[in-house]
């Protein structure tokens, strides 16, 4: 499994608990909107973000949180702040 | 500007009227409440957001009414607050639309395109620099639940008081007697009870806990205010 694919499974892991589109995680990709497919509210979309910064141990800005919003920009976003 | 020109000296009273004569709302020591709002609206200079809890569409326009008489709107225009109401709710019809220019309104899209939200945040950023009140829900929208919500806040509005230096916020609790949940417009012959404080919200994180930090500390102000309405009660 690549690194890339390492950190996105965790990302899918947060952000689970706060999905409304259950079904939709079946067939999750990159391209996944967090907010539109699997109707993440925009509020929580905060928690889910200071979630990425105690896992990954990673300081995340206003500019860089407002740039996610699929499960493949926070894979993107995660490994360049952990590279 | 036409707002200032209409919308102060021929609409606000209108509005007002409503609100007293056909709705029948009192707010509870109105003149020690006014007295209290101009003190700290004015002792300094300098930007302050006005935060209310949220229960009904029109929150904005009793804090505003309960806030300053309208003397004090015709004489500073500045002292009516601009508001930031949701797009879809009162952008529908033209008659709203029209209420909303004339009274200070840059709307928003809850929810909506991140870019759009910014550009509101930075609008009424400016007008805060330019020494305008601003009013914004830090619930976001109206409380599903009756009290003061934590679950939606409004993280926008932490990023406008962390990018604004010494940034003030008036926390505004306001509630009817009846007022058990939230509605469209309070219940007629409603009395409002108004408790306030002014707080400059600071935080010692950096990024995005900074400014979960600083919304935090104005909604745990509004849940302090409701815990003494209910004790008081």
């Amino acid at each position: 499994m690549s690194q890339e694919e390492v950190v996105m499974k965790q990302i899918v892991e947060i952000v689970t608990p706060f999905v409304k589109n259950k079904s939709a995680l079946a067939s999750i990709t990159p391209e996944t909107s967090i907010l539109d497919d699997l109707k993440v509210n925009s509020a929580r979309l905060v928690d889910i973000v200071l979630a990425f910064e105690d896992v990954f141990e990673i300081e995340i800005d206003d500019d860089d949180a407002d740039k996610v919003r699929t499960i493949g920009d926070a894979t993107k976003l995660v490994l360049a702040k952990t590279a | 500007m036409l707002s200032h020109a209409i919308g102060a000296p021929f609409v606000w009273p209108l509005v007002v009227a409503w609100m007293k004569y056909l709705r029948g709302y009192r707010v509870r020591d109105l003149g020690q409440i006014r007295r209290q709002a101009r003190k700290l609206l004015t002792e300094r200079q300098g930007p302050v957001l006005i935060c209310p809890n949220h229960l009904t569409y029109i929150d904005s326009l009793v804090v505003q009414w309960a806030l300053t008489s309208l003397v004090q709107v015709w004489r500073s225009y500045r002292l009516f607050a601009w508001n930031v109401p949701e797009l879809t709710n009162f952008y529908k019809k033209s008659w709203l639309r029209l209420g909303c220019y004339l009274g200070k309104c840059i709307p928003i899209v809850r929810g909506g395109d991140r870019e759009q939200q910014n550009l509101v945040f930075e609008k009424l950023s400016y007008v805060l620099r330019q020494g305008e009140l601003v009013m914004v829900f830090p619930e976001g929208s109206r409380s599903r639940t009756g009290r003061i919500d934590l679950e939606n806040l409004a993280h926008g509005l932490g990023r406008m008081v962390k990018k604004i230096d010494h940034c003030r916020v008036l926390c505004v609790y306001i509630r009817g007697d009846r007022q058990d949940r939230k509605s469209v417009l309070p219940p007629a012959g409603q009395t409002f009870t108004v408790d306030m404080e002014l707080i400059e919200p600071v935080s010692e994180q950096k990024g995005l806990r900074a400014t979960q930090e600083i919304v935090l500390q104005i909604a745990h102000r509004l849940v302090d205010m409701e815990e003494r309405y209910f004790a008081h009660r």
